[in-house]
């Protein structure tokens, strides 16, 4: 039961709260007291500010290394595709009318994995079956070969996108073609290696961290894209340049109350993102540390696993950079072949060597990856198609070996008929997948034709570098990869 | 064909899905499902739960911005286009950031690169340097004896990028104590020279300065 006493303003009198009946004493004791929260608030309230703006750039990550390779290999000009790698249903349906066509003889077909054949007698076949030297730590090439084909080759399959690169060399050539990984896949060096890179690169790629190599690669040109310019000798250290860092980001935490960051979107993401990057220099301090990265005879797991010394120059600076990216070091490693249009070239000493050079990089890229037991993507394509009109039969040497093949007779350049973005995947387990191509290929002729659901080159590329980031994330496509593509 | 953005984007999901799905060992439809209803479209996340766009955010300087803003902060001592300040432009200059939305920047690394190129500029040249003649600062004189200078050096800097604020601002007292306790860090290595502390105190004015302010 609510009692209800009714009240007058003589009630009030005594009230020790009232403004009427403020004392003396109350004036001061109040004083006082607005006087002790004037000063606390400062620290209550602005205290708690700036302590989320200092936690915002005094939290940085340990550096992470993502371990998983992936590279691109843009072979530029019209080569012939078909003499490379073609898929299950392109070996089912062989003829000898698609065999003249793609420049193979279409009778010595070998799967290496679901999806992935080879013509064993081609220059390109022929390579990636011999494998690196001294692989496995085989007596013979042959022995060295069979224990490449069992560790190796059996554990990598292929998947791409059927057609749409299917334009003269000039007319593709600059479609976006070329692109790119970082940050997507995070790696120590945060960027990716961009060799001989010349075309257009992929509309989403253009912004990607990456640092150019602008000749044929050597352990010293790598070297030069992990160090200081100028050198460090006599200008820092790296405790030094850490300490710069740290200074630089006490500075932003002196400056964020003027600036209000606590309170500008984007503020705090900002300040760890741009002052934690700055650590990942020191590292480049060390004038060896490049050279560490990229000269593969000093990297002993590349070295007990085959014979580095007798590759060229550019194998060797390619199977480094292809183990860093594998082992989480650097980011992708995208090459371009420039002159690659085939047709009209002799096929014994022009074609070959240039097949060849480019399977010796996919084999390369996968004793890398064998070396890092790491999974890995290589995504091929070329923006053009030479046709050809069969084979010439002729000597070539790969890996110091000479080697019989049947080698295309690129005949002419072939807008409309078979060409593919190709991504090859990579499993250290033998866990491989069983990607597809999209797109058709004509039973008769072996011409492809794209998938209605890819409308352009580019998002082709987008989709294999997706579909190559998933396969090194453990099935995850990056959220930003995702958003940017 | 001009496609509009958005079927841009289901088609770029298309040829990803096209491959994807067929992965036998790695439930890989269900991410890319979840992946696409949570960024595709909207605003992007910008650290507790803000969003970038519009008055006030925060935004970051992009590589021209960061390259007038070090020549800026350096008084136009240096050239992006000579010395070292164009080498370290050569060899790290495209990796610098290209958008101003801090969730999608990156590159901030080569900021720190940049700069020590353009700060090494002021160390050529002996008794004759930038460094000792504007600066003040000896390169063969300890560290020691050049403190007051080297901070003041930073401070200077600094306020190049704030309007005077580093060194006249409510926090002023903040931003000398970072160069102070720099300086005395650097000096702590008996090895270290004046001239390595120079460097020091310039690459953290200068990245600071011109990467971690934002506009």
């Amino acid at each position: 039961m609510l009692i209800k006493v009714k009240k007058n303003w003589k009630d009030l009198i005594d009230s020790k709260t009232h403004v009427h009946g403020l004392s003396r004493r109350d004036f001061i004791a109040r004083g006082l007291a607005t006087g002790s929260v004037v000063v606390a608030a400062q620290k209550l309230f602005m205290g708690g500010i700036l302590g989320k703006a200092y936690a915002a750039t005094m939290t940085c990550p340990a550096p992470v290394a993502h371990p998983g390779a992936i590279a691109q290999i843009f072979s530029e000009g019209g080569p012939t595709m078909g003499a490379r790698f073609i898929g299950d249903a392109q070996a089912a349906m062989m003829n000898s009318g698609i065999a003249g066509n793609y420049g193979i003889s279409g009778t010595n077909l070998v799967q290496l994995g679901p999806n992935m054949w080879i013509d064993s007698t081609s220059p390109f076949g022929a390579t990636l079956l011999q494998g690196p030297p001294g692989y496995g730590g085989g007596a013979t090439p042959a022995a060295s070969a069979a224990l490449w084909k069992t560790n190796v080759l059996s554990k990598i399959s292929g998947g791409g996108h059927l057609g749409p690169f299917n334009m003269d060399d000039g007319a593709g050539q600059n479609t976006g073609l070329l692109g790119g990984v970082s940050p997507f896949k995070q790696s120590v060096m945060g960027k990716d290696l961009l060799i001989n890179n010349a075309a257009t690169r992929a509309s989403w790629a253009g912004g990607l961290p990456g640092s150019k190599v602008k000749s044929n690669p050597t352990a010293a040109t790598l070297a030069a894209t992990a160090a200081l310019t100028p050198a460090a000798t006599g200008l820092t250290n790296p405790a030094a340049l850490g300490a710069a860092s740290d200074a630089a980001n006490a500075l932003a935490t002196a400056m964020s109350p003027v600036f209000n960051n606590a309170t500008r979107k984007g503020a705090s993401v900002a300040m760890t993102n741009a002052g934690c990057a700055f650590y990942g220099n020191n590292a480049l301090v060390d004038p060896n540390y490049g050279t560490s990265l990229f000269t593969a005879s000093g990297i002993s797991a590349l070295t007990s696993k085959l014979t580095v010394a007798t590759l060229s120059a550019q194998e060797q600076a390619l199977l480094a950079a292809y183990y860093q990216s594998a082992n989480g070091t650097a980011g992708g490693i995208i090459t371009e072949y420039g002159g690659r249009d085939y047709h009209g070239n002799d096929p014994i000493t022009q074609i070959a060597p240039d097949d060849i050079e480019e399977a010796r990089a996919i084999v390369m890229f996968l004793a890398a990856c064998d070396a890092a037991q790491a999974p890995g993507s290589m995504i091929y394509l070329a923006n053009g198609q030479a046709i050809a009109n069969g084979t010439q039969n002729g000597t070539v040497t790969i890996g110091g070996q000479q080697v019989t093949v049947n080698s295309p007779v690129a005949s002419g350049d072939a807008g409309g008929a078979y060409n593919a973005g190709l991504i090859i995947f990579y499993s250290p387990t033998g866990s491989v997948s069983n990607a597809r191509f999209t797109g058709t290929v004509n039973s008769s002729s072996g011409n492809a034709t794209v998938d209605p659901n890819i409308s352009s080159n580019r998002d082709a590329v987008a989709g294999l570098y997706l579909s190559a980031l998933a396969w090194v994330s453990g099935g995850q496509v990056p959220a930003a990869a995702l958003k940017a593509m | 064909m001009k496609i509009n953005k958005n079927a841009r984007k289901i088609l770029v999901i298309g040829a990803i899905a096209a491959v994807l799905p067929f992965f036998q060992n790695c439930d890989m439809g269900s991410p890319v499902k979840a992946n696409l209803s949570s960024n595709v479209g909207g605003e992007a996340a910008a650290g507790g739960g803000n969003t970038v766009q519009g008055v006030g955010d925060f935004s970051m300087p992009t590589g021209p911005a960061v390259i007038s803003r070090i020549t800026n902060g350096l008084e136009n001592a240096v050239s992006p286009l000579k010395g070292n300040f164009q080498k370290a432009l050569t060899a790290s200059g495209s990796n610098l950031p290209l958008v101003t939305d801090p969730t999608k920047a990156s590159g901030f690394d080569s900021v720190q690169l940049v700069v020590y190129g353009a700060c090494s500029d002021l160390t050529t040249g002996g008794t004759n340097s930038i460094m000792t003649k504007t600066y003040k600062v000896t390169g063969t004189a300890s560290i020691a004896s050049n403190q007051a200078n080297l901070i003041a050096a930073g401070v200077r800097m600094f306020d190049n990028y704030t309007a005077g604020l580093g060194s006249q601002g409510p926090t002023a007292a903040q931003v000398s104590q970072a160069f102070q306790t720099l300086v005395t860090t650097v000096s702590g290595t008996s090895s270290n020279t004046s001239t390595i502390a120079f460097m020091s105190v310039c690459i953290a004015a200068n990245t600071a300065g011109s990467s971690l302010l934002g506009f």
